[in-house]
């Protein structure tokens, strides 16, 4: 059967209006010294319930969030010219006492699948109202990358797991350690 | 419980129906088939979704096709997001024949028209009516937040419009 469809008039859900939380250094990402990372390439299997945590503050009371974007990639091989398996990632909202506000699993490829390497995958929630500070924590699940950004750590960003919240950092060649910024944002109004 | 149907409300074993999925036909993951339902009364929760649907088990285990996942979503007459979940298709749909799966959802208060969206992910097949088509059904685009209304056409330029079996249960 062929498709012969139109668009309808719809009153259409707008992002327009939306507020965007940033925790990096708010560089234009073209500019950013940004490199790719996967938790469990890191920490093997170990990483697989470990997060990317961003730490945000919502600008009033009564802020509700709508969504998550995630500067991410599932992957392309180019030789093969395929895209990776499906692979769940895990999506949570706590507060800042580290209470499961929301939590969500879904497959990297719905987000994440490009040709051409990483760009904003957008998670949609049901409104959330959220208290001052909240965290959104990324379980990459080996299943994707994440984009991070490798320098001017705004100390907002961490590593979640059962331990709890750890500073993310990286140790340069000269045993200096710097602070790193996951390329995580929340949108709400 | 009351069950909200917006197809013909033909028995099943008696309907005109065949099996679709949205991103086999159009390669689109970010596309859903999506139902319009009004609730009974104010104060209705929607407690179950029931779906019409087939992994394409043929009773051999070979045949069951790898874990992928689906996702419902749903929405207000807006098209805000109420709720959404994503499951692995073989744990519901694998039978020999398709089914008409029932999937409890958390109780979520649904005011005047609502709509249940089901992305099959190109994972699975849902059921849809090729007759007697009752105006409830679309395709909804996440990317473009949009609903789009649900027509086929053949080599012979006959347009069908169709009822997708997707169902709604509360109390």
């Amino acid at each position: 059967m062929a498709i012969c469809s139109a668009a309808i008039a719809a009153e259409e859900f707008s992002w327009s209006d939306m507020t965007i939380l940033k925790q990096d250094s708010g560089k234009n990402v073209t500019e950013m010294n940004l490199s790719l990372f996967s938790i469990v390439d890191v920490f093997g299997l170990d990483g697989l319930d470990d997060g990317e945590a961003v730490k945000f503050k919502s600008p009033k009371s009564g802020w509700k969030l709508y969504g998550v974007q995630v500067l991410g990639w599932s992957g392309f091989n180019n030789t093969t010219q395929t895209f990776p398996a499906d692979s769940n990632f895990l999506l949570e909202i706590r507060d800042k006492n580290l209470n499961l506000l929301y939590k969500f699993a879904d497959v990297q490829n719905g987000y994440f699948l490009s040709y051409q390497g990483p760009f904003y995958g957008l998670i949609e929630i049901p409104p959330l109202t959220v208290p001052e500070e909240f965290y959104v924590i990324f379980y990459d699940r080996g299943g994707m990358v994440v984009a991070v950004e490798e320098d001017s750590g705004t100390g907002n960003s961490f590593l979640y797991s059962n331990r709890g919240l750890e500073p993310a950092q990286l140790i340069t060649a000269t045993n200096e350690t710097i602070g790193i910024n996951w390329m995580i944002e929340a949108i709400g109004k | 419980m009351t069950v909200l149907k917006q197809d013909s409300g033909t028995n099943l074993s008696l309907m005109n129906m065949t099996l679709y999925s949205v991103a086999m036909d159009m390669d689109a993951f970010s596309v859903g088939e999506a139902v319009k339902f009004k609730a009974p009364n104010p104060g209705w929760r929607l407690k179950q979704v029931r779906i019409a649907g087939w992994n394409g088990f043929d009773g051999n285990t070979s045949s069951i096709p790898d874990s992928e996942n689906f996702l419902i979503e749903v929405r207000d007459a807006d098209l805000n997001l109420l709720y959404r979940m994503a499951d692995t298709q073989n744990a519901y749909f694998t039978f020999p024949v398709p089914i008409l799966r029932a999937i409890d959802l958390p109780s979520i208060p649904v005011s005047n028209e609502f709509y249940v969206i089901f992305y099959d992910r190109g994972s699975m097949f849902i059921e849809m009516e090729l007759e007697n088509a009752t105006g409830n059904s679309y395709f909804y685009d996440s990317l473009y937040s949009g609903l789009l209304p649900v027509e086929f056409t053949d080599a012979n330029n006959v347009t069908t419009q169709v009822n997708w079996i997707i169902r709604a249960v509360g109390e």
